[in-house]
């Protein structure tokens, strides 16, 4: 059912237009900014919107949240820093293609799959909303461990070298998310006497330290250029992205859905929506080896996935009041202060609201594919242009500044620089920051869905079979088995075939 | 945007008020930075939207609201004191966290430490189950209990916290064995209550309101029914003695001298006698409470007392 | 590259060391709850096994280590040393002074170009712009509480 065609001219109004133009050029500029999150564009931005009407205030907070994961993409192209987590699987392929030259085909690349995954969630949050929120409530702790599970064997094809180091360095990421206070079970864990980690390791934190220092390290030991300019500047190679993106249709599309569907499970978020839908891509790929090498496909279906979330993370909020997503958390927190309460009723008694939101969300998203072309195009020239000697300071106090500003607290900057240093040495004796950072962010998921899984079966006088009987699970079980099994097979049947040939 | 401009406007009258002479005006005059212990869009930061427009009413003056989250508020919190005591930083602080954290290890603050002004609100524990649940009432749940000891499940945000203090009590009240399943936060205990992984939720009155008809709050630990719950009866009706909650304060660098204690805590009680904040706030399920600077000690050695007692029955307290 | 096939030494020292992280991880694990050690302990078990299986392979099928990147060491130590004193240093000295010290010592620690009155001119206006740029957008417009310290 497409609800009235009144709601999409009362988006159309100048003003929203306005503050949809407003919002993605500010979530853009805000999201490239290494430690500047979506969710903290969208916190500062909220008081602003507060004299607004409701529906114009989620059309600028939707844009600045859409602008905000697609400008995550510009520093992990050009800095090999995601400016937000969900940024993180961009940094493995588009920063190799910046390195030998094709940055600026990886950003009109990243734009186009933003727009295209930002449409689809879109387009999910207009039509099924309902019943897609339902689909999420079935997930439960012991879905939650699976998913993050099957986000860890990403570890095994990520690792360039050895798999062994990558599950060591996957290890040592989820050792470091067990740090402080377990929020499930309470337990205070490898804290020591510093108080300042009994909050954890800060993931934003990590991310900065972990891609961005030793990046900065090895910059200031040679005289070479930042990122190599192979063939002289050529414009937006908006009809070569075109092209690849056109080739790569079932790769947007699949990872535009995985991003939506996983956009819905409140909780889960961008950056295992882009993590689930690269290792996805990488799977069904001819070629599995291109990738991390400066795969297209890598950065589409990151970039693509990561935006979807921005629309399917809206159906849970929307409809149960649940937040899909942190950044949906706050806009669910400014909803609360305008007095609207979320929930079925919304749908019902205050469409107007939602319909001429939703349809707002859409038009940003649109307009997000010539502002973000322009934007990403001037982020391209500067960062090619500026000079290594301020290229490095720059971006060392965009760190600094960035950690800090993620919780206005001094002991993330700490954790950032000593992880960052961490991570360069790691880097010297062959161990590579992706599986660290992966284990971090997907380690507290998969422990509290097993601890609660844990007790919800204990109590039901089924521990073990709680995780092997629910069908969801069996479901992204067998996903894991594929995805872990799948190469093995493939890499016979090519052994096989080259034999008979 | 009209806010901007107001701020400016207030900002050059209180400048050309200053250049007047009048440099000995009341406090405040300036702006007064409220530091919150979490992240924004969480009930304490939803708290300090709503007094905000209030302190520009009554003071004219604005408040800047900065976010200082980690380790379950104890980042904010161990650090308040260094700021300057004059009135112009503030910062919301939380029970029972506050008494909580210190006894279960050092974090850098004692709860003697934070000088609270007020106390203006609480949410009240309240049992949450879904709108379909067989259990529709608290005589079945407990019955239930009764029969199964340990298999009817509870979520709740985190463990330690007021939601897993009010699951203790209460089964020691009623004499059943239920099991807790902590959350990260009550947006995911929300999530496994409507998703039914849970038999119930020990959750706030705020939850109650905010999930609306999809579910069903099966007692609320308040003296009297909440306005906004008016089916939700309380555990006092159903035998229980159980009056507990998270409550939200404000306090300041311990420097802060008494006099300008006292007249922070008078304003944020005056903002709780506007009948327009009281009803936003018991809208969203909130209940009004008033500990000012005078009752303070008496009421947090109350409270200390009480979360002490259950902390050591939870073998929580540190060696 | 050398022509015979050398052992990954780095990565055999590198996987010694988590292996003692990793038992470090488990002793750690001794007080805490039944269900807050079970991951701990596995995580650390997995990357004790993960690095021991390394050490093992490492020594009988010798490979090359990773490639050492060429460059000046003094410069990334320089840099290390700036970034570490900078996190640890800037709340108590406040945020503005010790980023201005920082940002000087990091762009002569990175530039490779001859010094020119011209250069460090223009080096300084762009440093000035960017420092304070950032500074204004955080500290006004973002809200963000940077911290004033003992300087400034």
């Amino acid at each position: 059912m497409m609800p009235g065609i009144e709601f999409l001219l009362a988006a159309l109004a100048p003003f929203n237009i306005l503050l949809a133009v407003a919002g993605v050029v500010a979530g853009t500029v805000i999201g490239a900014l290494p430690g500047l999150t979506a969710t903290m564009a969208i916190a500062v931005l909220i008081p602003f919107t507060f004299g607004m009407r409701p529906e114009s205030a989620l059309i600028a907070l939707g844009a600045i949240y859409t602008g905000a994961i697609y400008g995550g993409a510009y520093s992990a192209i050009l800095l090999n820093t995601p400016g937000t987590p969900s940024a993180i699987a961009t940094t493995f392929d588009g920063y190799p293609m910046a390195k030998r030259g094709d940055g600026d085909l990886a950003i009109t690349l990243a734009c186009i799959a933003s727009v295209t995954g930002g449409l689809v969630g879109a387009m999910f949050l207009l039509m099924f909303a309902p019943p897609l929120a339902r689909f999420a409530l079935a997930f439960g702790p012991v879905e939650y461990f699976w998913l993050a599970v099957f986000g860890l064997t990403l570890i095994a094809s990520l690792s360039e070298g050895s798999m062994l180091k990558g599950f060591v360095g996957g290890a040592v990421g989820l050792l470091l998310g067990t740090v402080g206070v377990a929020e499930v079970g309470g337990d205070i864990r490898y804290v020591g006497s510093f108080n300042e980690l009994l909050g954890g390791i800060d993931v934003v934190a990590a991310l900065i330290g972990l891609y961005c220092v030793p990046v900065l390290i090895d910059l200031v030991a040679t005289p070479d250029p930042h990122l190599k300019l192979t063939q002289e500047v050529k414009g937006y190679r908006l009809r070569e992205a075109a092209s690849i993106s056109w080739r790569s249709k079932f790769n947007l599309a699949r990872s535009s859905v995985i991003g939506t569907l996983v956009g819905i499970l409140p909780g889960a978020g961008g950056s295992i929506a882009s993590l689930v839908a690269y290792s996805e891509a990488r799977r069904v790929a001819k070629d599995p080896g291109r990738f991390g090498k400066g795969e297209p496909d890598g950065v589409i279906a990151t970039e693509s996935s990561n935006n979807a979330t921005v629309g399917g993370g809206f159906i849970p909020t929307l409809v149960l009041g649940i937040p899909g997503t942190p950044a949906d958390a706050v806009i669910l927190g400014a909803l609360l202060v305008q007095g609207i309460r979320t929930g079925p009723t919304l749908f019902g008694a205050q469409s107007q609201i939602v319909y001429t939101f939703i349809y707002g969300l859409l038009i940003a998203t649109i307009l997000m594919l010539p502002i973000g072309l322009v934007i990403g195009r001037y982020a391209f020239k500067s960062i090619v242009a500026i000079p290594k000697a301020t290229l490095v300071p720059s971006v060392a106090l965009l760190t600094v500044i960035g950690s800090y500003a993620v919780h206005n607290n001094a002991s993330e900057v700490q954790q950032m620089v000593t992880l960052g240093v961490f991570g360069w040495v790691a880097g010297r004796f062959g161990y590579t920051a992706s599986p660290i950072v992966l284990g971090l962010i997907l380690g507290t998921i998969a422990e509290s869905g097993f601890v609660q899984g844990y007790l919800i079966g204990n109590a039901r006088g089924q521990p073990v079979a709680e995780f092997f009987t629910r069908p969801i699970s069996l479901g992204i079980i067998a996903f894991i088995a594929l995805g872990l099994l799948y190469p093995l097979f493939t890499a016979r049947l090519r052994a096989r075939d080259n034999a008979n040939e | 945007m009209k806010r901007f401009y107001k701020s400016v406007a207030a900002g050059l009258i209180g400048a050309t008020a200053i250049a007047a002479g009048v440099a000995f005006a009341a406090y405040p005059e300036k702006t007064i930075s409220y530091i919150i212990a979490f992240g924004p869009g969480g009930e304490s930061d939803i708290s300090a939207r709503l007094q905000e427009p209030y302190f520009k009413k009554l003071t004219g003056q604005t408040v800047a609201i900065q976010y200082k989250a980690g380790a379950g508020g104890a980042a904010a919190w161990s650090q308040i004191n260094s700021a300057p005591g004059d009135g112009y930083t503030i910062i919301g602080t939380n029970l029972p966290h506050i008494v909580l954290q210190p006894l279960q290890k050092d974090v850098g603050y004692k709860t003697a430490d934070l000088a609270n002004v007020y106390w203006f609100h609480y949410t009240p524990d309240a049992i949450i189950v879904a709108a379909d649940s067989p259990y529709k009432s608290l005589e079945d749940l407990v019955a239930a209990a009764k029969k199964a000891p340990g298999t009817l499940t509870f979520s709740g945000s985190g463990t330690n916290s007021a939601n897993h203090l009010a699951q203790q009590r209460f089964d020691k009240l009623a004499g059943i064995k239920s099991t807790y399943i902590p959350a990260k936060g009550t947006g995911a205990s929300n999530t496994a209550l409507l998703g039914k992984h849970v038999a119930g939720a020990y959750s706030y009155s705020t939850v109650g309101t905010q999930l609306g008809a999809q579910v069903r709050c099966l007692a609320i630990a308040l003296e009297k029914r909440h306005s906004a719950l008016p089916d939700c009866p309380t555990f006092k009706e159903k035998g229980y003695a159980l009056v507990s909650g998270a409550y939200r304060g404000i306090a300041v660098p311990n420097t802060t001298p008494k006099a300008l204690q006292q007249t922070i805590s008078d304003l944020i009680g005056k903002i709780n006698k506007e009948p327009a904040f009281i009803k936003s706030m018991e809208e969203k399920g909130f209940a009004m409470i008033d500990v000012g600077l005078a009752d303070m000690p008496a009421f947090m050695a109350e409270r200390q007392k009480e979360y002490e007692a259950i902390a050591r029955d939870m073998g929580i307290m540190k060696k | 590259m050398s022509e015979t096939p050398r052992r990954d030494i780095p990565g055999i020292a590198g996987s010694a060391v988590f292996i003692i992280v990793g038992v470090l991880a488990i002793w750690g694990a001794r007080e805490f709850s039944p269900l807050g050690s079970v991951f701990p302990r596995t995580m650390a078990a997995v990357m004790i096994l993960c690095a021991a299986v390394y050490i093992a392979m490492a020594l009988l099928r010798p490979q090359a280590p990773a490639a050492t990147p060429a460059g000046s060491n003094w410069r990334r130590g320089a840099l290390i040393a700036v970034l570490v004193a900078w996190a640890f240093l800037f709340e108590k000295f406040g945020f503005l002074s010790t980023s201005l010290f920082a940002y000087a010592a990091i762009l002569v620690i990175a530039n490779y170009d001859r010094w020119t009155p011209r250069l460090a001119l223009t080096y300084t206006a762009v440093g000035a712009i960017v420092l304070g740029g950032l500074y204004a957008i955080f500290r006004y417009a973002l809200q963000v509480p940077l911290p004033q310290g003992l300087l400034f």
